[in-house]
């Protein structure tokens, strides 16, 4: 039998006694139940204030002052009630743990069912699951517009100044979200030049190609695109090729137009689907 | 001593554990201790997290928030960021709720690292704690996946740059990735989809998973009886020493949570944790300038940033810098935990049952591997968070990033070699002394 060997006095720690608790005399059910009853008042108090709608200062505090009645309560019961420390023979545990140790034959079972299950639903997957769309709503002719539906005119858009623009009709999509921005320096090549406007007006996708947040914020002083997440930076200049940070992929960029009315068109969709390139390459 | 709650514990302690067992032995010391605030933290986490899951609404919708918050009274918000504001400004003792809630969810994970970390030092984990330390593990992982969910949920700014994050780990994964993605989170924004999964998650799927794997955890703890630290009074391989449950271990642990829930009120008056006002609600397009998922989650973020960007194309597989420090070190670093006490058995030959407790330094292989996986955690954690490093040190983030990339090659291996040296030394000593009653009560403590 995994014996029940109750040794009568283990001993004693250094710094601790064991055994019950020497001081079981001074136990003073006044100071206890006097102190658990403050906390109850506290309580009713709490919750009174609670439904008087009471800001979170004068909640916690009250609060605070309730659980603090409560140990000191407590700490008198640990300290005077202690029946002291026990101890057994330990258990026989030596068949403990078996399963992870030795039954091969699971292990292989569970393999082979798991690897046979996963290539099923990777089948499944791949061959029903739906996939992103592979453009945006992009199309040659759709005007530019902020958020609110105006449209821009290259005036619009001061020297170093960012507007995040849509499609008109589909204001606030997000895979669509591109950003405006006005250079201080002519774009260079590999920059799509046909698709600047008014000489340094060019726009690319607002989704970072590292892992899809937002490409927030413009550094007119060497004219970068810098993502807050994991700080990708892309030289605006330059088809906004990554220059440091974790992406390997260029933002895609938009090529614009003017339409006779004289305000910022599309001329097609961006270069590339916008946001984080996938595991998976496209054939 | 016949009180309701008395005769009850006593009823508890008499059946816990196998019939013609001894009765239940509850430890205590750091172990307990941490272990008990674990516990303790979650109770008051589900306490405030069910009068918070009243008020909450896990939808994107845009709705016309009215209420007394200046700042937002009269505006289009998402339903989520909506209900938040609502509960934080205008339900009473809401904001005292949501502000407990995430400073118990800060002691939750920090007690769960403390406790895995010093079940690895001790090596508290070998037979017969194997299934333990998995249970353990799990744990681990079911409160990261509270944290990230949590922090979707609100629908604040920062949280639709976590949604976007995880969907391109998601779609990183060759072959199935983009369909995976699209599936979860159902293409672009504005959609219910992903924020009504991790809703679901984190009120209705996680809860169950973490009460019932701490149950199978405390289960295996009690049938296997605590490892404890050597002592000198009496051989803890053979014994196994512990208080009665009633009154010991109960007035023990209700001292404990009344004094957290003391510590986390006065957290929740002095530091505004959860006050999300100023960070406004998910805009289409728009980040802030400091984007940080919850800390327990940096590692992820931090490989993210340190990573160097790569791409290249295997078998129409791409490679990047997303696959690797989101899926390859992630799963590198839970397997390394969840497996350690398996290398550690291979290699050190060792299959004997261990109940007693080492020091950090009796093994060096173990001493050696400890460090390498908490160096390189600890890199990838402060790698999370190399924006405000260097906007403390006012050096260009750059530089930063490339500290971070040369001590992610050199301190783990560093560190780990030293505390090998360390931990050959100490054997060393010990062989030329002839032990000493003073050396053993050193190690009692
Ligand atoms: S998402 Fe832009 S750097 Fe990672």
């Amino acid at each position: 039998m995994s014996g029940s060997l109750p040794t009568e006095s283990p001993g004693r720690r250094p710094t601790e006694p064991t055994g019950p608790s020497p001081r079981r005399e001074d136990f003073r059910p006044l100071w206890v139940y006097g102190w658990l009853g403050a906390a109850g008042v506290g309580l009713i108090v709490l919750m009174v204030l609670w439904f008087g709608g009471a800001g979170v200062e004068v909640l916690g505090t009250v609060g605070l002052l309730v659980a603090l009645a409560v140990c000191v309560a407590l700490h008198h019961v640990v300290v005077t009630q202690d029946a002291g420390e026990r101890a057994f023979a330990r258990p026989d545990t030596s068949g403990f743990d078996v399963p992870v140790l030795v039954k091969r034959r699971h292990l292989v079972v569970g393999g082979i069912a798991v690897v046979v299950g996963g290539l099923l639903a990777l089948f499944g997957l791949q061959r029903f699951a739906p996939r992103p769309p592979p453009g945006s709503d992009w199309s040659a002719g759709s005007a530019l517009v902020t958020i609110d539906g105006t449209r821009l005119q290259p005036g619009d858009v001061p020297l170093g100044g960012v507007v995040t623009v849509w499609p008109e009709g589909f204001e606030g999509t997000e895979r669509a979200a591109v950003m405006l921005l006005r250079l201080r320096d002519l774009p260079e090549p590999p920059t799509l030049l046909d698709g600047v406007v008014d000489e340094t007006l060019i726009a690319y996708s607002r989704l970072c190609t590292h892992a899809g947040c937002a490409v927030a914020l413009y550094r007119d002083v060497d004219q970068a695109l810098f993502c807050p997440c994991h700080q990708a930076t892309f030289d605006a200049r330059r088809a906004a090729t990554p220059t440091a940070g974790p992406a390997s992929t260029p933002l895609p960029q938009l090529p614009l137009g003017l339409a006779p009315e004289g305000h910022i068109i599309a001329t097609g969709d961006l270069t590339a689907r916008p946001g984080p390139v996938g595991g998976t390459v496209d054939v | 001593m016949s009180s309701p709650i008395a005769s009850l514990a006593g009823y508890l302690d008499r059946r816990i554990g196998r019939r013609a067992d001894p009765p239940s032995l509850w430890p205590t010391g750091v172990g307990a201790l941490l272990s008990h605030v674990a516990i303790a933290a979650f109770l008051v986490l589900f306490a405030t997290g069910v009068l918070l899951a009243f008020a909450y609404q896990p939808t994107v919708e845009p709705t016309v928030y009215e209420g007394s918050s200046e700042l937002y009274d009269g505006q289009t918000l998402p339903g989520a960021f909506a209900s938040i504001i609502t509960i934080s400004e205008d339900m009473p003792g809401g904001l005292l709720l949501r502000r407990i809630h995430v400073a118990a969810s800060h002691l939750l994970l920090l007690s769960l690292v403390a406790h895995l970390l010093r079940v690895l030092a001790t090596g508290a984990f070998r037979r017969p704690r194997l299934a333990t330390h998995l249970t353990g593990v799990g744990l681990m992982l079911v409160a990261m996946g509270f944290s990230y969910t949590g922090e979707i949920m609100p629908f604040g700014l920062v949280s639709g740059s976590s949604l976007r994050i995880a969907e391109a780990v998601m779609y990183s994964l060759p072959f199935v990735g983009e369909q995976l993605g699209t599936l979860v989170f159902d293409g672009a924004l504005p959609s219910d989809r992903f924020l009504f999964l991790s809703w679901f998650a984190h009120l209705f799927l996680l809860p169950p998973a973490f009460i019932a794997l701490t149950a199978w955890h405390l289960w295996q703890v009690h049938h296997r009886r605590p490892a404890l630290e050597p002592r000198p009074d009496v051989d803890v391989a053979i014994t196994a020493v512990g208080r009665p449950l009633w009154p010991d271990a109960v007035a023990r642990f209700a001292f404990l949570t009344a004094g957290l829930v003391a510590l986390l009120m006065l957290a929740s008056i002095l530091i505004p944790w959860a006050d999300l006002e100023l960070e406004g609600p998910f805009l289409t397009a728009e980040a802030t300038n400091s984007v940080h998922p919850p800390w327990p989650l940096f590692f992820l973020t931090g490989g993210l940033r340190i990573v160097p960007a790569i791409e290249f194309v295997i078998f129409g597989v791409r490679i990047t810098n997303v696959l690797i420090a989101g899926v390859v070190i992630p799963s590198l670093l839970v397997g390394g935990l969840a497996l350690y006490p398996f290398l550690e058995r291979w290699v050190l030959k060792d299959d004997a049952e261990h109940h007693r407790l080492d020091h950090p330094l009796d093994v060096p292989f173990r001493a050696g591997a400890v460090t390498f996986m908490t160096t390189v955690a600890l890199v990838f954690t402060f790698g999370g968070a190399v924006d405000v490093l260097a906007f403390w040190l006012t050096v260009p983030v750059e530089g930063v990033v490339l500290t971070f990339r040369i001590m992610l090659i050199t301190l783990p291996f560093l560190l780990a070699a030293l505390a090998v040296r360390a931990s050959r030394r100490r054997l060393a000593r010990r062989h030329e002394q002839v032990p000493t009653r003073r050396r053993t009560t050193e190690e009692a403590t």
